[in-house]
Parts: structure tokens; sequence; C-alpha cells
């Protein structure tokens, strides 16, 4: 284990070839990495081991996700949806889509896996069903466009595909979306994230921006959506423009991070529009990023990310920052003359 | 208020922000030829090096310099950039509110936003109005690329012609954008949202199947377009082979001419148009192969994209495509359009089964697109989804 102070310890054992994702657990500081080189593999992040490592021989795993402390899914290039038993090792398949698929996330309040893939459709899955497709399949539902960029929270599920379109989802009533939107970004959508607060979701582009977005269509509402630039540098009076490929949101202040392929991590407090920190740069691009259930580990996965084509780049790796208070906590406005 | 220029502000750290007595330059707001409305910018604060909530612009700012960690002092770099920061904070105001009423205006955003913030990234889709569909679609992501990569090299195809069908890919796409910023759509929409001066809707298939694109043409589908309408997306798979992205088969790479691009673009998305969908069956489109094709007479145009800027007038395409089969239609350029898609030929539509491994999605080949129901012309307000890809037959335009 390399001790770094800047960027973080350094996990032993990382993935061959690129990380598409990496979660951390609800009920411990286990992580789960999804990976390109067609393994998902589970570390425990304190004591930087590796505890399992599930090859999956179909293809590339573009995500995965938890489903409690002993299992988990895998959403993989050769189109199947998979379970995986960290105890036992194995992995089943759950089901099927028509293309690679690209986005898992397991729903809490609606016991059903959703999945996102590039054959334009969401599916919902139950997981206790009898695997096979047949038996497990509780719904599909078309999309625009292929899906890019999936996110839950409490009833809600927003889906971002190509095409720039979002689509907002009650996970009570998946006939039709509840909402559908374009991006208020005017380039392709990379990643979005719901609030932990439920109130709405982080969109990110990549046009160096992200922008803040709420579901309640009131007046109100929308009048506090803003977007902001990031991860840009400049240069010769000009921009270069790096996508922002991952967005984590701390569980507990609800402040956020974002990577990009610039190879930084910036942490931003979205209700008072700052930016609270910026970590050491990472050697290559950010794939993804995961808080810890308690906001006290922040997992950094530096990944290149093939924007650039391919090309030689640092080896992929995954970071793990033990998280300051003072890097996540959200400063108010400090008001000239304080209300009397 | 006096009238004198703020000192602070200038330097990036006052705190008074809209409260503060002396002159913050932006707040005078000089560049506002267009009488666009007070930005509505939640923040007017003079600190606001992100930009937040203004849209457009370069920002010049330097937000990592000599940072103390949760000072949050931006120093506008005077040097940086540009002191273009001034300047151009004003401008920042232009594209906060636009609309698209006039061309030359919306033709200005889209060359400032392409000029100054042009993303590193190529193969993106652009609306040149938040909240509006894309004016140029057709975006692929990096990893869609990346599994299609992955796919041929364990297929055998070699590493120098996967490159060079990326970078084909890419040319086509910054091709695409070129031409759009020449010459982006005509004017204002017809109703709402982006202008679709499309080639007359009696084309069909024009279209360029590819796509993904949200938009297709049946007022039937609402959003989702479920690739192709009708059939389940017969074409959708049709990806499958490998072509998605353009190359499969026969010729690797497409080659460049080819206005639209939409070869290598197409695949995937399709630079817009897809209207293809369609169950179009009829046409045999399958192909679709090169996806916005059609038009192959464009060029120039960026034809592709769905909805947007009509540009296009591709009429041509009518000769493209039909039968489809592909490619020989198109004509002129593409060659490769053909080895698109059509890997399957024309039979394969349905079934997208087409082989598990997962062809990379790219590139839904959607199958020319069938005529559109003119009524959608005369609906007042379009739902994302609804909106055509071709254009409205001449009797709809210029009322």
């Amino acid at each position: 284990m390399t001790l770094l102070p800047s960027v973080g310890r350094e996990l032993s054992n990382p993935p061959s070839d690129g990380i598409s994702n990496l979660r951390f657990s609800n009920s411990s500081d286990h992580l789960l990495v999804s990976s390109w080189d067609k393994s998902v593999r589970l570390y425990d992040a304190n004591a930087d081991s590796m505890r399992g490592e599930f090859k999956h021989g179909g293809g590339a795993v573009l995500d995965c996700c938890f489903h409690d402390e002993s299992s988990g899914f895998s959403a993989c290039a050769d189109h199947k949806v998979r379970r995986i038993d960290f105890n036992a090792g194995k992995e089943d398949i759950l089901g099927m889509h028509d293309e690679p698929v690209r986005c898992v996330e397991y729903s809490y309040a609606a016991g059903q896996v959703i999945t996102g893939s590039w054959d334009r459709t969401i599916k919902c899955w139950d997981p206790r069903a009898a695997s096979g497709p047949e038996r497990s399949q509780i719904g599909t539902y078309k999309q625009p466009e292929r899906v890019n960029s999936l996110s839950l929270v409490g009833n809600h599920l927003v889906v971002a595909t190509a095409g720039r379109h979002v689509n907002i989802y009650d996970l009570r009533n998946m006939a039709q979306p509840e909402q559908r939107r374009e991006s208020s970004l005017k380039y392709q959508t990379r990643c979005v994230r719901c609030y932990p607060n439920g109130t709405g979701y982080a969109l990110s582009s990549v046009e160096g921006r992200v922008s803040m977005e709420f579901f309640d269509l009131s007046e109100a509402a929308q009048a506090k959506k803003y977007a902001f630039k990031c991860h840009r540098k400049s240069e010769d009076g000009r921009d270069i423009v790096y996508p922002v490929n991952a967005i984590a949101f701390h569980p507990i202040y609800g402040t956020f991070a974002t990577g990009g392929c610039d190879g930084f991590v910036n942490v931003w407090d979205g209700n008072n529009k700052k930016r609270l920190y910026q970590y050491s740069k990472y050697p290559t691009s950010i794939a993804a990023l995961s808080f810890s259930r308690d906001g006290g580990l922040l997992a950094i996965a530096s990944s290149y990310t093939f924007e650039e084509g391919d090309k030689p780049h640092e080896p992929d790796a995954i970071f793990v920052r033990n998280v300051n208070e003072i890097e996540v906590k959200p400063k108010p406005k400090v008001y000239p003359n304080p209300p009397a | 208020m006096r009238k004198e220029l703020c000192r602070n502000f200038q330097q990036g750290s006052c705190r008074y922000g809209e409260r503060c007595r002396y002159l913050h330059p932006q707040q005078t707001k000089p560049n506002n030829p267009f009488g666009f409305g007070t930005q509505q910018q939640q923040n007017k604060t003079s600190n606001n090096p992100f930009g937040f909530g203004v849209q457009g612009g370069s920002n010049s700012n330097r937000p990592n310099q000599s940072q103390q960690p949760f000072q949050n002092t931006w120093q506008r770099n005077p040097s940086s950039g540009s002191g273009a920061s001034t300047q151009q904070s004003g401008k920042q105001t232009q594209q906060a509110d636009h609309k698209c009423t006039d061309p030359a205006a919306c033709k200005r955003v889209i060359q400032e936003d392409l000029k100054n913030e042009r993303p590193m990234w190529k193969l993106t889709c652009y609306a040149h109005c938040k909240h509006l569909p894309c004016d140029v679609s057709g975006d692929v992501s990096y990893e869609e690329l990346r599994a299609m990569a992955y796919e041929e090299s364990k297929r055998g195809i070699p590493l120098q012609s996967i490159v060079e069908r990326e970078r084909n890919l890419q040319n086509a796409k910054v091709a695409e954008f070129e031409n759009f910023l020449r010459s982006p759509y005509r004017g204002a929409v017809t109703a709402n949202q982006t202008p679709s001066i499309f080639p007359p809707a009696t084309q069909v298939n024009s279209s360029p199947p590819g796509g993904f694109s949200a938009f297709n043409q049946q007022p039937a589908f609402p959003n989702t377009n479920a690739g192709g309408g009708g059939p389940p997306n017969p074409f959708g798979r049709f990806n499958q082979q490998p072509n998605a992205f353009s190359v499969n088969t026969p010729q690797p790479a497409p080659s460049g001419p080819s206005g639209f691009q939409s070869q290598p673009s197409s695949f995937g998305p399709g630079p817009a148009a897809p209207s293809a969908f369609q169950p179009s069956v009829s046409f045999k489109p399958a192909s679709f192969g090169p996806g916005p094709v059609a038009p192959s007479g464009f060029q120039s145009q960026p034809a592709s994209f769905g909805p947007g800027p009509g540009l296009s007038t591709p009429p041509q395409n009518s000769s493209i495509f039909p039968s489809v089969t592909p490619t020989p239609a198109f004509n002129s350029n593409q060659n490769n359009q053909t080895g698109f898609s059509f890997n399957s030929p024309v039979a394969s539509f349905t079934s997208p089964a087409v082989d598990t491994t997962n062809t990379p999605s790219g590139t839904e080949l959607q199958a020319g697109g069938a005529p559109v129901d003119t009524s959608i012309w005369l609906k007042e307000k379009w739902n994302p989804g609804e909106i055509p890809e071709q254009a409205p037959p001449d009797a709809f335009v210029h009322r």
C-alpha cells in the first residue's frame, strides 16, 4: 500500500484495464469496482485488501452496484445483467438487453434492479425471482436514445440518454416518464446524479459544465436551477474544455465532488455556489467517484477513459482518501451586514 | 450609486456583489445589443469565476491558482487570456436568454460556443439553445467507441483500421460541426422548437436512418423513439454489425468526403435524422448506413441534424434511398457507407438478434424514414420526440 498524502491511498490489486465505475456499500466500507478487464472486484477500502474478483467472460463490465453486503449486480457489454454472490464467488444472469448494458442501479425503495442500455431501453428486474430474463423482468421502457447514465433517489429515477434527453420517472408508475426534458447543457451528457435530499439532480456534460436541476416544476423551484463551468484549463486565451465524467454526492452534507478528464477532483457546495476544495491532480482522467456511507472516505478511479482514443496512458488505479470535514462541509455566505 | 469602478471587483474579490456601491462593469451590461433581459442569473456576485448560472462565453479565470484551500478568493488573473474576462462578462448575458427568433443571433451564439467552448470530445451532440433538442445529434460516448474497438479487436481487425475508422468518425463529426457553423438553420422555427427545414417530407427516407436521434418522426412515438417506430427497431440491431461505426466490412474507414459524414458518426445516433425510424421497412432501408446519408448530396450540409437546422435541403435524397441496399445509392461519397449497415442485408431486419456479442451498439441503423404524417406540421407545439426529422412540405413552410 503506497501512502501518498496528497492523492490518498492507492489500492493494491487494481483491475488490469480501465475502471468503468466504483461504489461504496451502504453498510460498510467495501468498495465494488467494475472494469473493462471483464471483472468486478470487491475491496475492503480500509484494509486495502481485495476480497473477491468476479470474472465475467463475456465482455467489459460497464457498471456495478451493491444489493446488500453479500451480493451485487453488474452491467456488462455482452448485454447481460448479472447478480453476483460475493461469498460464494459466483454470478448468474438476471437478464439481458439487446445491446451492451451501460448502467445498473438497485432501488431499495422499490426492491428492483434497474438497468439502462444502449439498446435504448431501461429495464426493471426483480432480484429475487428465479434467474432468467423471462421470470425476473418486471418491465422494459423505451427511451429516446441510448442510455448513458441513470440515478435514483427515493422514488425518483433520472435517465440521461444520448442526444441530451433526460427522462424522469416515478418508480411507482413506470408506464411513462413523469417528466421529459432536454438537458440544459449544450453538449453530450456524461453523468447524472440525484441529490441525496431528493429534490433534484446534477447533470454533467463533455463541455466542462455541470447543471443543477430540480424535479419540482413550479416557478420557484425552477428559478433555483443553474449551471456552472468546471474542469477547464485556460491556455492562450482559450479554454481547454474537459468532459466531467463523474459526480458523487456526500451523503451527509449534500455537497458533491466532480471528476473530469483533466485528472482533477473538485468538491462543490451547490447551495452556496462555491467550490470548496480541489484535490491534487491525479495521474489520468477520473472515471468514477464514490463517497462512503458516512462520507468519511472518497474513492477515486483514476483511469483513462479513452476520450482521446487509444493512447498510452498512466496505469489505471483506485485511490481512497480520508475526507476531511473542511473539504466537504458547506460554508454559508458571509454577509457584510448581518441582519439586526 | 457611485460612478467609480469597484477596485475589488476588478480583482475578483468584491464581497458586496450587487449591493456594492461602486460600479461593477458587468452590471452595466454594455454589450446587450439584442436587448436581452437582465440576466436571470441567480448569482450576481462578482466572484463568479465558474460562471455559476451563466452560459456561454469563455471563462479565462484560473481558479486553481494560488488557492489556499477554503479560501475561495478567486483572483481573476489579469493576464490570463485576454483580459477578456471583463469584456466577455457582458457577452455572457447574451446567451442567457436566447430565443430562436433571429437567425443571426442564433448563428452568433453557435459561433461563440463553437469557438470558445469546443469540448475536447468531438463526437458530441450539440444544441445552441439549452432545453431544446439537439441541432447536431448523433453523439457517441467514449465507452461506446471503446466497446466497439474492443469488439473489433476481438474479431481480429487490426488496430490500424480501428484507429482509422475512429479517426474518420471524428473527422466526419468535426466536419458536420463545421458545416453547421456555416449554415445553421435558417430562421425561426416553425413550431417552437428548432426549426426544421428538412427536405421535403416525402423523401422520407431521407433522413438518415441512423440516428438515434430522438426524433422520430412519428408523432406517434412520443419521445422514445423506439427506434424505428414500428417494428421495434429492427434496425436497431443492425448495428450489430460491426458497422456500428461505420466500418464494417468492406471498407474500413469511411473515406472522407461525403459531407455528412454521417458516416462515421452515423453510427450511432446517426446524425440526426434518424428519421429513419420508421418502420419503413418498406424501404428497405436497411441501411442506414451512412446514416443520414441521405442527402448524400449534401455534403456540406450538416444535414444530419435531426431536427435542427434544416440545413439542408437534401431533398436529393430521394434518389438515394430507394432501395437501400446499401449504398450504392449514395452516390458519391460515402463510400463506406455501404460498409455500414448493411451487414445484414435487408433481410436482417427483424432480428436484431444477431449476435450476441454485442455489436457495439453504436449505431443503430435505422431504415429510412417513412413518410411523415403531415398533420404534425399543423401542431402548434411539439413534444420532444415528435418533431419530424424531415423538412415540412412546402405547403407548410413560409407561412
